[in-house]
């Protein structure tokens, strides 16, 4: 019993202390490719993996640029990132957020899985992929086609060869 | 990051999203354009898509294959309807082909029965004749039960000194090596549960292990294992999935489902595949609605790809279940 009362005399300055150093490092810069700055709590920022390296390399002390993410997108995604930070956040609130924020059409749906697998955050990645999944599912290839813009480069005999190699596939 | 990108995706993206799509979804995704294609038939996004089905189970792709008759080549040993014969398809890395094996009862030996075993090979599309006469028989008519280590399995008798005993037969794809895998418990006691034996390494009987007793549950054959400790159980019109996990909440752990209604149909055999992303490649593909009519010529089976099988490598555990009136069945589990 006096060992532990001793433990806690000295637990609370120590961890006052430790809260007053991680305060200092709190804030980051952020520069968005449109040269909007963001300023953000370290402990959103570094749920992105890209930005966590940078900080424990030391070179997170001035603006960190990030060319490949414009400032509508950067917003959201540090939007989710503030959601995502206190991991004790009522399940099931977060999961409504999860899926109130990923309502999106597929040019912004696109932008943030770009700037999520730049910045490396895996659970927007994941989310984001998973949502991609979902739009392609059922679809027949003339409709992936038309959804997402791409163009047919087989000639007709080609594709009447992919065809017949899975024709099992277009079974009903 | 990636520099290749595939309509703007970068190619680690894309393959990312698409190993969450069914394999039914991907082979028509083949013909939506060419960098598709060659992205979902890159052997790196299908080991990568095998590796985290490869054990779930999921889906119901099967390929038909008609075969040509063996007879004129083996079967002058095979007696009559009784011949028990265990069948196997795999991938043989060896010889980059696909077989089907056939492991068939030959004859009595020395108080010993035997078999012998012969094999199809997709690229040439003939039957192999292999000189080999080994001990034991297969338990019934079957499909291999598990691929592990690029070796067929299946559930077998064998008589020694008279008596017998139950192994599990197992027969590597590509060569002639044959083994026999016993365990010590003795199975010919009656029972109404299902003890789960684990094989803790591969191809030693000593690590036999007894996991646990599961039932009485009133199923008699065990279908496969799920990722999360579930047992895949069937029954002649009913499936049962049992939840290791949850075994301390009674009722809670068992789950049933109905497969073909009330008919008692007796030759229903459930069997546990793996969709394969791999298409099967030669003349002896046929067109499924043209063979239907054919039935009594053709195996129907599934693939166990190449990449499945260097999954199963790496996880090489295989279990055995003893089961009422002392049945054996033997799947793989991670």
């Amino acid at each position: 019993a006096i060992q532990s009362s001793r433990f806690s005399c000295v637990g609370f300055p120590l961890a006052y202390i430790f809260l007053a150093c991680k305060k200092k490092s709190m804030a980051l810069k952020l520069k968005s490719s449109d040269n909007k700055i963001f300023e953000v709590e370290e402990l959103v920022a570094v749920q992105s993996e890209t930005i966590k390296s940078l900080v424990e390399d030391g070179c997170a002390n001035n603006v960190i640029p990030l060319p490949n993410v414009d400032s509508k997108t950067l917003e959201l995604v540090l939007d989710w990132c503030k959601n995502h930070v206190d991991v004790k956040l009522d399940e099931e609130k977060l999961k409504e957020y999860e899926d109130k924020f990923i309502e999106v059409d597929l040019a912004v749906l696109y932008d943030l899985l770009m700037a999520a697998n730049y910045l490396n955050i895996k659970d927007l990645l994941n989310r984001a992929s998973q949502k991609v999944a979902d739009m392609l599912k059922g679809k027949k290839p003339e409709q992936i086609r038309e959804t997402f813009n791409i163009v047919n480069d087989f000639s007709p005999e080609e594709e009447e060869e992919i065809r017949k190699e899975n024709l099992w596939a277009f079974e009903e | 990051m990636s520099s290749v990108m595939v309509n703007g995706f970068p190619e680690d993206v894309l393959m990312d999203i698409f190993a969450r799509l069914p394999v039914k979804s991907l082979s028509q995704f083949k013909r939506v354009c060419k960098s598709w294609c060659n992205l979902i038939k890159d052997p790196v996004f299908v080991t990568k898509y095998v590796n985290q089905f490869a054990l779930s189970n999921n889906g119901k792709a099967s390929f038909r294959i008609k075969l040509p008759k063996p007879d004129d080549l083996v079967d002058q040993h095979i007696e009559g309807i009784f011949a028990l014969t265990g069948l196997g398809f795999g991938y043989d890395p060896e010889s980059n082909d696909y077989k089907l094996v056939r492991f068939s009862y030959s004859k009595e030996l020395e108080d010993q029965s035997y078999s012998e075993v012969d094999g199809y090979s997709l690229s040439t599309n003939s039957w192999r004749r292999k000189d080999m006469l080994v001990p034991g028989v297969v338990f019934e008519n079957s499909f291999s039960k598990a691929v592990i280590n690029v070796a067929l399995h299946w559930r077998g008798i064998a008589k020694k000194r008279g008596f017998y005993s139950f192994l599990i037969l197992s027969f590597v794809i590509s060569s002639t090596n044959y083994q026999e895998y016993r365990n010590t418990f003795n199975i010919w006691e009656y029972r109404n549960t299902f003890d789960i034996w684990v094989m803790n390494e591969y191809g030693v009987e000593e690590s036999w292990t007894k996991q646990s007793t599961v039932g009485p549950l009133g199923v008699h054959s065990l279908v496969g294992f799920g990722k999360n400790e579930e047992l895949l159980f069937a029954s002649h019109s009913m499936m049962l999935l049992y939840d290791l996990q949850r075994v301390k909440t009674p009722h809670d752990d068992i789950s049933w489902a109905n497969i073909i209604g009330d008919n008692f149909i007796r030759c229903i055999e459930a069997a546990n595949h793996i969709e394969s992303l791999v298409t099967i490649e030669g003349p002896k593909l046929v067109c499924p609605a043209h063979i239907r009519k054919e039935a009594s010529q053709v195996f129907s089976f599934v693939l166990s790809s190449k990449e499945a099988s260097l999954t199963l490598l790496k996880k090489c555990r295989i279990v055995i279940v003893v089961q009422d009136e002392g049945l054996l069945e033997v799947s793989n589990m991670n």
